[in-house]
């Protein structure tokens, strides 16, 4: 039975994906319950999370092979088992011995896919191991290194005693499984000297489905084999039951009970489903319960399968593929539309409407289906933060809010590097020493924030300090040295602010000289912007430092406000189109320049034409519009010559020869087939704002101006 | 005794009919039958010792207790398989020793 044939061991690579994809999850979980039981060593909650989380990953380690994990492992959960029982206090030397072996168990995983085994790692392990242990003192050695022969070796348990804990699936009896055919079976392998049927969970009469299955039984075995000959009994029930398979000493003097506990936490889940393995967890968190009140335990556990039924693990270029055609069907039903405003024909048009709302519905849907709460990517930051702190030598609380905000899957992944990079230069060059701070009037522990929400179809993520702030002084001079700017230049403070993000501002050795921030923050600008996503600081002196970041909901789809100039359209994104006007005779004051002010209500805005942009020939006496387009808090307006309604556009990224255009985002293809050109509107404006700057005015627009291929592109068109 | 009827319990207990058998002893428990003579059980699987399990639970809901005479060597078999005595409880520790 142990004899793998291929197609096995291509069921278990794809397995262990799972299974390595899984226990990152867990050791995410172990992390969090540590940093928790750091601020509360006394959460019981807590702490049964991080003991559940070690033993998840040991035991579905054990279930791959994995010894090294399972081995190291196991040295964890039992220091967290003697915290659990009371036999030891969490201390802060342990806590960084948990916090050391969860990045070991980490590293032991990432081997795990490499198969052969690091020996620096290896040493690593056991001399964790061997601290570990040492914090249990002599008790705890003892304890363990009983407890590990089994678990680690499994194999040499000749003519032992077992214990067989076994729960069968709803369907065993359907699917033509009879639980009393493994029992007799196990009695013709060894020796069945008990057993118990778990009958707990059998309704009465007037709920029973009769083919249902709700038995189990538990039963101590003796037999010669090891566990993998009792496990292999069941192989071929593997999916339609929970197994459990401990191994009992004869006698139970309250010593060996004690070991017998931690024991009894060594779970082989032959479902192979870790998912079963956390309920297990579950389970095996509480022995002591389970006797006492079975029901409501076995109650707990259903419901939490429940919950995690409802979800579906999907591989992500499935889902990507999905959005594309979904993508592709946005398109082609606008195509459709558009055909049926050409025949005229009121029935098409309706039945083409009809189309385009659930084509809609279903963009939506499919989008939703990537989005993902940012909640994880923040908690992460809970170690980083204690870890520099400590490191430094500061006191600092993290403060988390919004964590439930949404955002697509993809850039939760690509923003993670640049708020880690935000949150430490806050915790290395924002936030004072303690001393400092308390000189300065200041409370002791600092504070840093982060807050994430959504504005206007934007996803907003702040990360807050209250810190010393930049120096924008020293910034400015720098910047000058760095020849960025000219002395003279006048700059608001909110610009000066932002020179930290220029290229080639700061490298890591200034940073002490200025003892603001500046590592790479034009990186993490950039990235930033890969994502069609922008970043702001603001500061003050003393107070602390905020850098916003915006983001769009997803990088796929928008809905779009289409536009044309010349025989050229552009797509401007919904959300930030607030009004649509004539132009005001004001703009019509220098038509060659295509920038200025007009005045909205009272207010006065900058404007830009956007047939500048690519030198496209206006439509002669054509009534023009203005588009006041919002970005943030600033507002500019857009000079098109036609305004052809909302849009929904599947942005196609632009291609690597295009890619240093500012105010092109991407392109769209319309219905007709023509191509659009999706406008980035934050560089827009940005660009608006500096070309109508007093003193700047007048100024060559030329960073956006089409002295690249983009204008052949349109001249061939 | 004599206030006491005695179902008699017959044919194949195992999953292929055990939804008919539900459906009979529901009506049987339903109409106050608590003992059940088991000889004429040909063959019993699981599926049928879930069903005296079932049947056992409902009864005790009624605030009585479940009576199985004269079981069939089918179905001494599989309580014996799993451990249970007559009264579907669990063998006695010395018992199972032994």
């Amino acid at each position: 039975m142990s004899q793998i044939d291929p197609s096995d061991e291509e069921i278990l690579a794809a397995a262990r994906a799972g299974f390595l994809d899984e226990a990152r999850d867990m050791l995410r979980q172990f992390e969090e319950s540590l940093l928790g039981l750091d601020v509360d060593p006394d959460d019981q909650e807590i702490l049964n999370s991080a003991f559940r989380a070690a033993h998840t990953i040991k035991g579905t380690a054990g279930l791959f092979g994995c010894d090294r994990v399972v081995a190291f492992t196991h040295d964890v959960e039992t220091l967290l088992e003697a915290v659990r029982s009371g036999q030891y206090q969490l201390n802060d030397e342990a806590m960084a011995l948990l916090l050391s072996s969860r990045d070991q168990i980490e590293a032991l995983l990432g081997d795990v896919e490499s198969a052969t085994g690091d020996p620096d790692l290896q040493a690593l392990s056991q001399e964790l191991s061997a601290d570990l242990r040492a914090l249990l003192g002599g008790d705890g050695a003892v304890a363990s290194a009983e407890a590990e022969a089994p678990i680690a070796l499994g194999s040499d348990n000749d003519g032992g005693l077992w214990r067989i804990w076994v729960q069968f699936g709803r369907d065993a009896l359907r699917s033509g499984l009879d639980p009393v055919s493994f029992l007799r079976y196990l009695g013709t392998q060894g020796t069945v000297r008990k057993v118990r049927v778990l009958a707990e969970q059998v309704p009465d009469l007037q709920t029973l489905d009769a083919e249902d299955c709700h038995i189990g039984f538990e039963a101590e075995y003796e037999t010669t084999g090891d566990r993998e000959a009792i496990a292999s009994v069941f192989e071929f029930a593997a999916d339609d039951c929970e197994l459990h398979i401990d191994p009992l000493s004869t006698a139970h003097t309250p010593h060996q009970a004690s070991a017998l506990s931690a024991l009894a936490k060594a779970v082989v889940d032959v479902a192979a489903d870790i998912d079963d393995a956390q309920a297990e967890a579950v389970s095996e968190a509480q022995p002591a319960d389970r006797r006492h009140n079975p029901g409501d335990r076995r109650k707990a556990q259903r419901d939490r399968r429940g919950e995690e039924t409802r979800f579906v693990r999907v591989q992500a270029d499935k889902l990507d593929r999905l959005i594309d055609l979904v993508g592709e069907l946005v398109i082609a039903s606008s195509g459709a539309q558009l055909v049926a405003q050409q025949e005229g024909s009121s029935t098409f048009a309706e039945a083409a409407l009809r189309i385009r709302t659930l084509v809609e519905s279903a963009r939506d849907g499919a989008l939703a289906l990537r989005m993902v709460p940012i909640g994880e990517t923040f908690a992460r930051f809970h170690r980083v933060v204690r870890d520099v702190s400590k490191t430094l030598g500061k006191q600092v609380d993290l403060q988390i809010t919004g964590a439930d905000t949404e955002l697509d899957k993809s850039m939760v992944e690509v923003i993670a590097d640049p708020l880690m990079h935000l949150v430490r230069n806050s915790l290395d060059h924002g936030l004072e020493t303690t001393e400092e701070r308390i000189a300065a009037g200041k409370p002791e522990r600092g504070v840093i924030a982060l807050h994430a929400y959504h504005e206007g179809g934007q996803v907003m993520i702040e990360v807050t300090d209250d810190g010393r702030g930049l120096n924008r002084e020293r910034i400015f001079k720098k910047a000058v040295e760095r020849g960025l700017v000219r002395a003279d230049q006048q700059m608001s403070d909110h610009e000066v602010d932002q020179l930290i993000c220029a290229p080639g501002f700061s490298t890591a050795d200034q940073v002490t000289d200025i003892s603001g921030r500046g590592v790479g923050m034009d990186v993490v600008k950039r990235s930033i912007e890969s994502l069609r996503g922008q970043m702001q600081l603001a500061s003050e002196w003393g107070r602390g430092t905020t850098t916003q970041i915006r983001l769009p909901l997803t990088l796929a789809i928008i809905d779009g406000f289409l536009t044309s100039v010349g025989g050229t359209y552009y797509v401007l994104p919904m959300e930030i189109v607030s009004e649509c006007i004539e132009v005001p005779p004001e703009c019509a004051d220098s038509p060659e320049t295509g920038v200025g002010y007009f005045n909205l209500r009272g207010e006065v805005l900058p404007y830009f034409d956007v047939a500048l942009l690519h030198k496209v020939q206006p439509v002669p006496n054509g009534r023009r519009s203005l588009v006041v387009a919002r970005d943030g808090s600033t507002q500019i307006g857009l000079i098109v010559d036609r305004l052809h309604g909302e849009y929904q556009t599947v942005i196609k990224p632009l291609s690597s020869l295009f890619r240093h255009l500012r105010a092109i985002a991407g392109s769209t293809i319309l219905g007709s087939g023509d191509v659009a050109l999706v406008l980035d509107v934050p560089a827009l404006v940005s660009y608006a704002v500096e070309a109508t700057r007093p003193g700047g005015s007048g100024r060559t627009p030329f960073s956006l101006y089409a002295s690249s291929p983009i204008e052949q592109v349109q001249h061939n068109s | 005794m004599s206030d006491t009827t005695t179902a008699c319990l017959t044919g194949e207990w195992t999953i292929h009919a055990i939804a008919q058998h539900r459906e009979a002893m529901l009506a049987l428990v339903n109409d106050g039958i608590v003992a059940f003579d088991a000889s004429g059980i040909t063959d019993m699987d699981t599926a049928g010792l879930q069903l005296l399990l079932s049947a056992q639970r409902s009864v005790a809901q009624l605030g009585q207790e479940l009576l199985l005479v004269y079981p069939s060597s089918a179905v001494k078999g599989l309580l014996q398989a799993y451990g249970l005595d007559m009264t579907l409880q669990p063998v006695s520790i010395e018992e199972a020793l032994s």
